[in-house]
């Protein structure tokens, strides 16, 4: 029920103000008459009536003769004449009709005064403003002053323009045209016309078209790729670029309505004007856009570092921009090397170059890489440099810890230096002091300071050590145990020397004397190389506690001329065994 | 008694010889549909010869319309007429107006301005609606109309009329009853703001018939006052419609305003400026007498000096002067001779000639120079015996030879 009476109500509202709007409008025409019948100082008046009751119902307003003839006339009283001729067309092309209304167009076109002057353009034209001024020397008389005054006054109010074109009521005499769109192919936006009543001159205007906003533009390297939509009809487009205070340029021709400028200044502002010539071969459409390619790249970033592999990674990143070249450089012991150049398409942006394994020395060095973006004909690059410090090698091992457990063995050492690295690390475990040390793990980790295993039986924890030996390739980088040689002849024999030190040499070689001999290079191979000066020499430290025996001791002469002749070699294995099978002074 | 001596001096005038002028030819410029149903008045042939204008009144009096036509080739004589046409225009609706259609205003007292590119130009006193001469309601406003433009420059309750133009077409001056009593008021073309500025300002009287010297330097017109009519002469007029100010034009104009008729009691009308401007010639209205004399006068002052006695004044136009400012051609009020046209010298020595037309009834002469003769539009019946029977006039042109 209450639904009801709120629609019931809801209808009595609207047709009362159906109603009230229709009493207005009735009301307004009648006032805007009763103002015109005053006369000349009530005209304006007249025009205010008639144009709000115009607002209040326009639709009835266009066909309505009463009030068009009204209008005009009030129009026509004020100055407003181009107005009163667009309302009058309004309502004869509606197909009203009325000899009042056709009256006053006849009056308007042959004794206003004033000449038509139609403005068109080929293609949609938004925001079209316009005016005229009396030519340099022309008299205009007060009543075409003051038409000019209200023409501009309705000008000045961007409007809409197509092939239809807008129809202006102009008055007579030399006046020059303005318009906010260029007038033809050369750009100009004014022009002086000669018009008198009952003339009909035309004007194309160059439609700014399309709109930037339908332009799709993408900066790129060293170029801007835009697209800009079809225009039906259109023969052809012409783009043109130019930058601050250059002169435009012809960048392409054609019937295609996309095109990729390769040759756009990095990081440059520049303009592409757009011209749309026509079937009719004339200049339709006028558009630009401002756009600039990718400015030169300004930023790398490079990061470096050694792995465990003694590889150096190095890693980069070009930041946004043109680019033409990428130049990577590494400088190791003050040596310069390229590691990378390339160009155009293949430009690696980012990247990772894996450089190694590096020499390891018994010094620390630094290895630099230098990665530059070039851009040509930019004399700024961007740089950027990344240093990084190959460690020493390992000299010796410290401090070898252990946890040990039948279940499991951790082995722990420092090296020295702290940071050195080597390639790999070989863990023995030495059963018993004087027993061959068995491998039980290799670490191929520079930076390795830990092992752990499972060991396969440990019948006694008390007497097991380990030895961690250090290695790059096949040189071991500590000698667990240390070669020495000594020449000298012993004075006493072996079994005093035994009693004294009770340590025996490891192997004792004499040879017979070489004439030409200046000295004897006696070569533990794998080892160490020593020179002697006798036929004789004592080696100690022959039998390794690790891994594989020791293989060949080599003896040469070394003549004058530094020829080595050789006279003696001699291969040496130890075989593995454990101290309780030795003698008991020997253990 | 006058009236006989004046008849006697002109008949020992014309036995003697040193006429000036003869007539060659008179030809009648046809309006076409128009004759025969009414009457034609205030013929005027534009500055640059390119129209005619004449008053047509109806035939039961009540309408009165200008209307023009214009000239095949304005440097032949006979001139050839196009059919006129109405200067309110074809349409059958004046668009300023709320009459209905069909419906005639009034126009008359037509005045051309100086030809532009665009062609002639004239104003002209006009109704806004349909009106009958004499009635009770007409208002008169001033009408504007050249090629390609038709528009009122006036808009008043109190009439406008009697428009003359500056020489260079820029003003308009006419006589308005807006502030009371007829005053003479300028209507300016190229004015910023307003562009009515009021002349005169006599309480009293009222200002009529303004027409300009040729030469723009003088503006003379009729003050009407106190019964009497004296001529007036404004010197540089163009100075006083510059003014803005209404006290200060008012001062100012008092100083440039001269009588030319000082003491006189007498009518006057319808002055005209000579083609040097150095002359103007008017009508008077003798009080008690049926006819009209000629008086001219010296633009620079002097005493009025009657010229030639018993003329016809014409409806609305001033005296018509010779192209040569050495005389004038009027209409002589002779019933027998049915108002000859006469050319009367200006020099008093000099004998007049009736003006061998063979047309009856002449009024409103307009005179124009065509190549080394002069020429004569005006209004008449034509010639033959003497009818009973109301003929219409039709427009004449006479062309002139020096004797």
């Amino acid at each position: 029920m209450k639904a009801c009476l709120a629609a019931l109500f809801l209808v009595v509202v609207l047709f009362a103000s159906g109603q009230a709007g229709a009493a207005d409008y009735q009301d307004l025409v009648e006032k805007g008459e009763f103002f015109l019948a005053k006369g000349v100082s009530y005209t304006p008046d007249a025009v205010r009536a008639l144009e709000e009751a115009a607002g209040v119902d326009g639709a009835r307003a266009t066909g309505d003769p009463r009030l068009i003839s009204a209008l005009g006339k009030a129009y026509l009283g004020v100055g407003r004449y181009t107005e009163a001729y667009l309302w009058i067309e309004r309502f004869l092309s509606g197909g009203f009709r009325d000899p009042k209304v056709e009256g006053l167009k006849d009056y308007l076109l042959n004794e206003a005064g004033v000449g038509r002057f139609r403005v068109f353009s080929a293609l949609p034209a938004e925001g079209v403003t316009a005016s005229f001024r009396a030519a340099a020397d022309q008299r205009i008389d007060a009543t075409g002053k003051k038409v000019l005054d209200k023409l501009n006054l309705f000008l000045a109010k961007p409007f809409h323009l197509t092939r239809e074109g807008l129809t202006i009521l102009v008055p007579e005499g030399r006046l020059v045209f303005e318009c906010s769109m260029p007038l033809s192919a050369q750009g100009g936006h004014s022009k002086e016309i000669e018009i008198y009543a009952g003339d009909e001159l035309e004007q194309f205007v160059v439609a700014s078209y399309p709109p930037p906003s339908h332009w799709t533009v993408r900066p790129g390297n060293r170029n801007v790729a835009l697209t800009w939509p079809r225009v039906e009809k259109a023969r052809s487009y012409r783009l043109s670029r130019s930058g601050d205070g250059d002169a435009a340029q012809v960048v392409y021709e054609g019937e295609g309505n996309s095109f990729t400028d390769g040759e756009a200044p990095p990081g440059q502002r520049v303009r592409y004007g757009l011209e749309v010539i026509g079937s009719d071969g004339l200049l339709w459409g006028l558009s630009s856009v401002v756009a600039t390619a990718l400015p030169p790249v300004s930023a790398i970033q490079a990061r470096a570092h050694l792995n465990g592999e003694l590889a150096v990674v190095f890693d980069w990143e070009v930041g946004p921009g043109s680019l033409d070249r990428l130049v990577i450089r590494k400088t190791e012991r003050g040596e310069e090397k390229p590691v990378l150049d390339q160009r155009g398409e293949e430009i690696l942006r980012s990247g990772q170059i894996v450089d190694g394994p590096v020499a390891v020395l018994a010094a620390p060095q630094v290895v630099s890489y230098e990665v530059e973006a070039l851009v040509e004909g930019d004399p700024l690059t961007a740089k950027s440099r990344v240093d990084v410090t190959i460690p020493a090698e390992v000299a010796r091992i410290d401090a070898v810890r252990e946890q040990l457990s039948s279940e499991r063995v951790v082995v722990e050492w420092d090296t020295f230096p702290r940071d050195a690295v080597a390639e790999g690390y070989y863990i023995y475990l030495q059963r018993e002091p004087t027993a061959v040390a068995e491998l039980v793990g290799t670490l191929r980790d520079a930076n390795a300071r830990e092992y752990g295993y499972i060991p396969k039986s440990l019948e006694s924890l008390a007497k097991v050590r380990h030895i961690v030996v250090p290695f790059v390739g096949a040189r071991f980088l500590v000698e667990p145990i240390s070669v020495e040689a000594k020449d000298k002849p012993p004075e006493i024999d072996m079994s005093r020397v035994l009693r004294r030190s009770r340590k025996l040499p490891s192997a004792v070689l004499s040879w017979a004397p070489y004439r030409a001999a200046v000295r004897y290079i006696v070569r533990v191979e794998g080892r160490k190389e020593f020179l002697v000066r006798e036929n004789y020499v004592e080696l100690t430290g022959l039998q390794p506690n690790i891994g594989e025996p020791v293989g060949e001791v080599r003896v040469f002469a070394v003549k004058s001329d530094g020829a080595q002749v050789p006279l003696l070699r001699m291969n040496v294995q130890y075989e593995k065994y454990l101290s309780d099978e030795l003698p008991e002074e020997q253990r | 008694m006058r009236i006989l001596l004046a008849a006697a001096c002109f008949f020992t005038a014309t036995s003697a010889l040193a006429a000036d002028f003869e007539v060659l030819r008179t030809v009648s410029l046809g309006i076409g549909d128009m004759e025969g149903k009414g009457q034609i008045q205030s013929p005027q042939r534009s500055p640059g010869g390119e129209a005619l204008s004449f008053e047509y009144l109806a035939a039961n009096g009540d309408t009165l319309e200008v209307y023009v036509a214009e000239i095949d080739n304005p440097d032949v004589f006979p001139p050839s007429l196009k059919p006129p046409v109405s200067v309110m225009g074809a349409v059958s609706q004046d668009v300023f107006s709320l009459a209905g259609p069909g419906e005639r205003p009034v126009s008359e007292q037509a005045a051309w301005g100086p030809s532009t590119k665009r062609g002639t130009q004239m104003v002209f006193a006009a109704t806004r609606r349909e009106a009958s001469r004499g009635g009770a309601q007409i208002n008169f406003d001033l009408m504007y109309v050249t090629k390609g433009k038709r528009r009122f420059l006036t808009d008043h309750p109190e009439n406008d009329s009697a428009p003359t133009f500056t020489p260079d077409g820029d003003f308009v001056v006419f006589t308005s009853g807006r502030s009371g009593e007829g005053d003479l008021y300028s209507y300016s073309f190229f004015g910023e703001g307003n562009e009515l500025t009021r002349l005169t300002f006599e309480e009293t009287g009222s200002e009529l018939s303004a027409t300009f010297s040729p030469d723009g330097k003088s503006l003379a017109y009729i003050e009407h006052t106190g019964g009497w009519d004296h001529l007036y002469v404004v010197d540089e007029p163009r100075e006083l419609m510059g003014i803005k100010d209404d006290a200060a034009r008012i001062i100012r104009g008092r100083a440039k305003m001269r009588d030319l008729t000082p003491n006189w009691r007498n009518s006057a009308s319808t002055p005209s400026f000579s083609p040097d401007s150095k002359w103007i010639a008017f009508y008077v209205h003798p009080k008690g007498q049926v006819m009209s004399d000629l008086y001219v006068v010296r633009t620079s002052g002097g005493e009025a000096r009657l010229l030639m006695e018993g003329v016809v004044a014409g409806s609305g136009d001033g005296p018509a002067w010779s192209p040569d400012s050495d005389g004038l051609f009027v209409v002589e009020e002779n019933a027998q001779l049915m108002n000859p046209i006469v050319w009367v010298p200006l020099d008093p020595s000099a004998a007049r000639r009736r003006l061998a037309t063979n047309t009856e009834l002449n009024a409103d002469i307009d005179t124009f120079r065509l190549g080394s003769t002069v020429c004569l539009v005006y209004a008449a019946q034509g010639g033959g015996e003497k009818d009973a029977e109301k003929r219409w006039r039709k427009v004449f042109a006479s062309q002139l030879g020096r004797r």
